[in-house]
Order: C-alpha cells, then sequence, then structure tokens
C-alpha cells in the first residue's frame, strides 16, 4: 500500500483499517523507503509555502523587513528547512506514540530447574540472570509475577512489576540492577533490593548470591 | 656565516610562523593550566559515608559535627561502584576491598574525591573483620568465596605490603553446615581469639545459623590453633566490623562482644542478642557474665555496640513491631539506641533520639565526653546528635541534606 498524506492523516485521527495501520507503521519504521507521496506538486508546494508563510509570522518582524536579495541557494534551502520541519514533526509525533505506552511490561514465565546455574534471559525491555531453582509464574489475569527463588533484574527502561506478597507495584529504573528474593516456605519472603545495596542483605544470603550470580 | 639578508615575502612568512608558533604556545599553556591537577586535601577530623535513595554512595568530611549542613552532592561526587561502604577509616587515609576482583586499595582524599594511592592483590578472599595490630600494621580476617575457610592477610599499610597470609587454623564446618561467618579477630599478645559460627545451606529460602559460637584461640603470628571453645549460650558473635562494630575491648583489658542473632545476621531468632566477655586474664568467655538484652527491658534483637568509656556502651536495637521482616528492615525506620552499664548488666536509659533507619551502620563515634550519634529519621531528617556523658543532654549538630537518605558510616579520619 502506497503511503500518502491522507493516509498519514488519518493514521494520526486512528480512522485506519489494520491493514492501513500496518502500512504506516511499516513506512515509518522502514528507512528505505520512497518519498511520501503528496497528491501533486501543487500540494507539495502549497505545504511548503504554508509552512514557510508559518514560519515567517513566527520569526521577529526586523526579519521578515529585510529583503536580502534571494540567491539561488535560497529556494533549495527553504525547501530544505521545510523537509527538516516535516520531517521533525513526523519524527516527534513517532517518537510520542512510540513512547507513550506505561511502563508495564511482558514479563514472561520461566523454571530453571537447575541446582547450580543461573539461566539468561534477555528482553528489549530488561535483561534477566534467573537463579538456580527459580521460576516465575505470571497470572494472566491480574499480571502478577509469583516468584520462587532468585533473580537478577536490569531493566532497559523504567519499567513497574508487580510481585505476589508486594502490596504495590514495584518501580525499577533503567540502568540499576535489582536483586528479587523471595520464598513461600522460606523465612524471609519478598526481597527487593538494589544490587548497589547487597550489604544490607544478612551475609549468608548475601554470599549466596555473589557465589549464584558471580556478582 | 650570517644569514643573507631575508627578502620582504620571506619576512612575512616568518612573522606567521611566528604568531602561529605563539598561539599554539598559548593555547597548549591554556590547556595545561585547565588541566586541573588536585593536591591531597589537608584532612579533616571526621568522615561520613551516605548513601542516597537510588544506592549511590558518597563520602563528606568535616571537622565539625557540633553544626551546619552538609549536602553531598554539592561537596563531592558519587563513588564508582566498585568502592562500598565496608571500609577501613584510619589517619586520613581509606581502605576498601574490591569484592570482585579482590584488590584491596589505599585512598586519600583529593578535592573532596577519593583517590587511590596503592594497590594490593589479594586471591580468593572475601573481608570479614579488621584488627589493627599495630600503628600500620592492620590484620584482615575473611573467608574463601565457598565461605569454608578462614583466611588472613598481615598488611603493612604504609608501604602498602603483605607480610603474611594464609588460612586461620579454625575448625572447619561440618556434618550438615556448609559455610562459616567470622565475627571477631582479636589479639592479646601472642594469643589470637577468633569467634565464629557456622551455617547450613539455604534451602527454600531459608538461611539460618548453628545454635554454637566457636571460640578459636591461635598463636601469633604462627596462626596455629591451641584451643576451641563452644558457647551456646547464644550465636554469631559480633557481626561483621567494617560494616559495624559489635566488640570493643575496656580500659581494664576485658573484651566484650555481642552477639547478633537476629533476623539480619545469623537468623537464631530463638536465641537471645546478649554480651559476652573475655576477662583480660582469661582465655574463654566469663561463664558468670551474660548481659541478655532480648529479656531485659529492651525485649527485641540488636546490631551494634560501640564502648564509650567509664564502663558504659551504646546498642542499636531493633522493633520487631515495626518491620515486617526482612524486606523492610533497612527502610523502615525502627532502630532505638540504648545506653547501658555494662559492669553490672544493667540499661541504663533508652536515649530519647527519632526512630533510626537502615540495618547494620557504622554510627557511633565518641570524642571525650561527647557521644556522637548519626541518626536517619523519616520525620526529623538525617542528623548528628551529640549526647553528653556528664549530664546526659542531647542535642542535634550537624545535618546531613539534599539528596543523603542514609548515614552509613561516621568515623574518626585523623586523631
Amino acid at each position: 500500500m502506497k503511503v500518502n498524506a491522507d493516509l498519514l492523516e488519518k493514521y494520526h485521527n486512528d480512522l485506519c483499517t489494520l491493514q492501513e495501520r500496518a502500512a504506516v507503521e511499516d513506512w515509518l519504521m522502514n528507512t528505505e523507503v520512497d518519498e511520501l507521496e503528496f497528491h501533486s506538486g501543487k500540494d507539495k508546494s502549497l505545504v511548503k509555502n504554508e509552512i514557510w508563510a508559518d514560519l515567517v509570522a513566527m520569526s521577529p518582524q526586523e526579519i521578515s523587513k529585510v529583503k536580502p536579495i534571494k540567491p539561488a541557494s535560497y529556494y533549495m534551502w527553504k525547501g530544505a528547512v521545510a523537509a527538516t520541519l516535516f520531517i521533525a514533526v513526523l519524527g516527534s509525533i513517532f517518537y510520542y506514540l512510540a513512547n507513550n505506552d506505561d511502563k508495564t511490561v511482558e514479563f514472561l514465565a520461566f523454571h530453571n530447574k537447575s541446582a547450580l546455574k543461573v539461566n539468561h534471559i534477555s528482553s528489549k525491555e530488561y535483561s534477566l540472570a534467573v537463579g538456580p531453582e527459580t521460576s516465575a509464574e505470571i497470572n494472566a489475569h491480574s499480571g502478577v509475577i509469583d516468584l520462587t527463588g532468585s533473580i537478577l533484574i536490569s531493566p532497559k527502561k523504567d519499567i513497574e512489576l508487580k510481585f505476589d506478597g508486594a502490596d504495590s507495584k514495584i518501580n525499577l529504573k533503567k540502568g540499576q540492577t535489582y536483586i528479587i528474593l523471595n520464598s513461600k516456605s522460606g523465612n524471609h519472603g519478598l526481597i527487593i533490593v538494589n544490587e548497589r545495596n547487597l550489604i544490607s542483605l544478612p551475609p549468608v544470603i548475601q554470599r549466596k548470591l555473589i557465589q549464584e550470580f558471580d556478582i | 656565516m650570517l644569514p643573507m639578508p631575508l627578502p620582504l615575502i620571506s619576512m612575512k612568512t616568518n612573522i606567521i610562523k611566528c604568531l602561529s608558533f605563539f598561539f599554539i604556545l598559548l593555547f597548549i599553556s591554556w590547556f595545561f593550566a585547565c588541566k586541573h591537577t588536585p593536591s591531597v586535601d589537608q584532612p579533616k577530623k571526621y568522615s561520613m559515608h551516605l548513601l542516597d535513595m537510588e544506592g549511590k554512595e558518597y563520602i563528606v568530611t568535616t571537622d565539625d559535627l557540633d553544626k551546619g549542613l552538609i549536602k553531598p552532592e554539592n561537596v563531592t561526587e558519587a563513588l564508582p561502584d566498585t568502592i562500598s561502604r565496608n571500609m577501613i577509616v584510619k589517619d586520613g587515609h581509606y581502605y576498601s576491598l574490591q569484592r570482585k576482583s579482590d584488590i584491596f586499595t589505599k585512598y586519600t582524599l583529593k578535592d573532596n574525591q577519593l583517590f587511590a594511592v596503592a594497590h594490593l592483590q589479594l586471591q580468593d578472599y572475601n573481608e570479614e573483620n579488621f584488627l589493627w595490630v599495630g600503628k600500620d600494621t592492620l590484620l584482615l580476617s575473611g573467608l574463601n568465596n565457598l565461605s569454608n575457610t578462614a583466611k588472613y592477610y598481615l598488611v603493612n599499610t604504609k608501604e602498602m605490603k603483605v607480610l603474611a597470609k594464609g588460612s586461620l587454623d579454625v575448625q572447619k564446618p561440618q556434618g550438615k553446615f556448609i559455610s562459616m561467618s567470622i565475627g571477631f579477630v582479636q589479639k592479646r599478645q601472642d594469643t589470637l581469639f577468633v569467634g565464629y559460627t557456622v551455617h547450613p545451606p539455604i534451602q527454600g529460602g531459608n538461611y539460618t545459623s548453628s545454635d554454637t559460637t566457636y571460640i578459636s584461640q591461635l598463636t601469633y603470628p604462627e596462626m596455629k590453633s591451641i584451643g576451641l571453645q563452644k558457647d551456646i549460650r547464644s550465636t554469631y558473635p559480633a557481626g561483621i566490623n567494617t560494616v559495624q562494630h559489635n566488640e570493643f575491648t575496656n580500659e581494664q583489658g576485658d573484651f566484650y562482644f555481642m552477639s547478633c542473632p537476629g533476623i539480619a545476621m545469623g537468623n537464631r531468632t530463638d536465641l537471645p542478642t546478649a554480651i559476652f566477655r573475655i576477662k583480660a586474664n582469661s582465655s574463654v568467655t566469663d561463664p558468670n557474665y551474660f548481659f541478655n538484652l532480648s529479656s531485659s527491658v529492651i525485649s527485641n534483637h540488636a546490631y551494634g555496640l560501640w564502648y564509650v568509656g567509664g564502663g558504659k556502651a551504646i546498642i542499636r536495637s531493633e522493633r520487631k513491631d515495626l518491620y515486617k521482616g526482612l524486606s523492610d528492615h533497612y527502610s523502615t525506620p525502627h532502630f532505638e539506641f540504648y545506653l547501658l552499664d555494662i559492669i553490672n548488666q544493667k540499661v541504663i536509659k533508652k536515649l530519647d533520639l527519632p526512630l533510626d533507619k537502615g540495618t547494620r551502620k557504622e554510627c557511633v563515634l565518641v570524642n571525650g565526653d561527647s557521644v556522637y550519634i548519626a541518626v536517619n529519621s523519616a520525620t526529623d531528617g538525617n542528623f548528628i546528635w551529640k549526647y553528653n556523658l556528664k549530664n546526659g543532654k542531647l542535642t542535634k549538630g550537624l545535618q546531613l541534606g539534599g539528596v543523603s537518605a542514609f548515614i552509613v558510616r561516621l568515623d574518626r579520619l585523623l586523631n
């Protein structure tokens, strides 16, 4: 499907069909695409002129008073400015759409049955080291994570997770590493601690984590 | 031979050359002037180790704990990840073991930042305790990576040289016990007392300790065993003194240590937090001395024991009615400070301080008749409080503001 200004407008007004939406998103994601098709060459210059008129209106009056001799390159720059602006606007819309999702993430269910080895999982949103004899199940309804064992999680963006045993959602910050421990039968319950603060844990637990995760 | 007179054009080029040379010189000198070479700071009397809410750490120093306000972000930068709060502070220097690399580093302060002056590569070593056995002689005691062998390094800190190293001849964990914790190392002439306990493996999230405090007597400096005492009155003797002190020697040379069976250390909550004594003329714990804090008016577990002189000590005890578990043990303000009569095994009084937070902290410092206590209160802010031992008055002193969330160390940097 050819992406044109009409389709883009529909997209931003959220009126696209699934197929159209996919086409626009493909076009947005793809770097090697044809130039955006305007309805006609006339439209293109019209849009350019409108943008330029807006620009002039916004800029201080003194500038418009000065009427320099316009060299040939002026027209080239005019087009470039308009194109840059257009791309910038499109880019910000895309950025806005891409970043508008909240901090909730898809958390994977896992089960590491090994008594010694650590499993590593990497997703778009976080990287995870799963400790020995550790499992996590996710309640499909509530999204609450039922963890048994120990994990080391490094979010790639700020995320929120809800664990069974915690009163509220846990905020995990991008670039930090957190140790999360839980045990149903054990005597410590759910513990969430920044790796930097490992030292505040009981020494016996510290040593086990250091050995397991090689941290 | 004299040079020939230069033609005009060549003179012009020469002037340009000279000028550009001059400018390059100017630029270079400006560049070097900007490349600030910091000089070693004149050390201040006191050092504080701070933690912010993101787990970043800062070191700030001062000569005056009685008043003022320090915002760490205004005076220094956060410490690199390689430096942690389990430090040894003495005579203007900081000593810290990098957990991952086993590199033991000596630091000084330059422009309010830690600056490494010397390194020592240690091997398969995790630090538990330290003891100054001389002005520049430091005895480090710890465990191997499997936590089942007690090791030591004797270090000359002036030259940063290892004088001796090896294993401490103490009983290895046996039977169902697979790891150990060294609680204290104390030296008397040519004898070393090593207090420790052992642990079973953590299974299904259960961590715990043996019900016994072991005290080995070793010859010094050979580190060979000449005796072993088992005391079952409580367990986990004295904790980890690079993080928090739980032991002291008084004016008479009697050695006191506190057991730490609470959830933050040994997790044998059925046993009491209690103070033990090894008298100066004895080589075993005094059977007639057992200051049971858990059965006293405090009726809680405690971590942190500091001698303040004149037969008195301060302990930092938890409030089990205020925290939920290990998960909020460090973030909930629930710690209280009590003044104890050590000789007569009596609780003198609870100090009228706001509830403090942070599981284990080195937060009490004695200076003559003044005891400085670092308290992180959720309501009153972060302050160094001053307790006057003469008149029993408590006053608010230096405030730690800005990003400060926990004052995890309060040390004397200079005597």
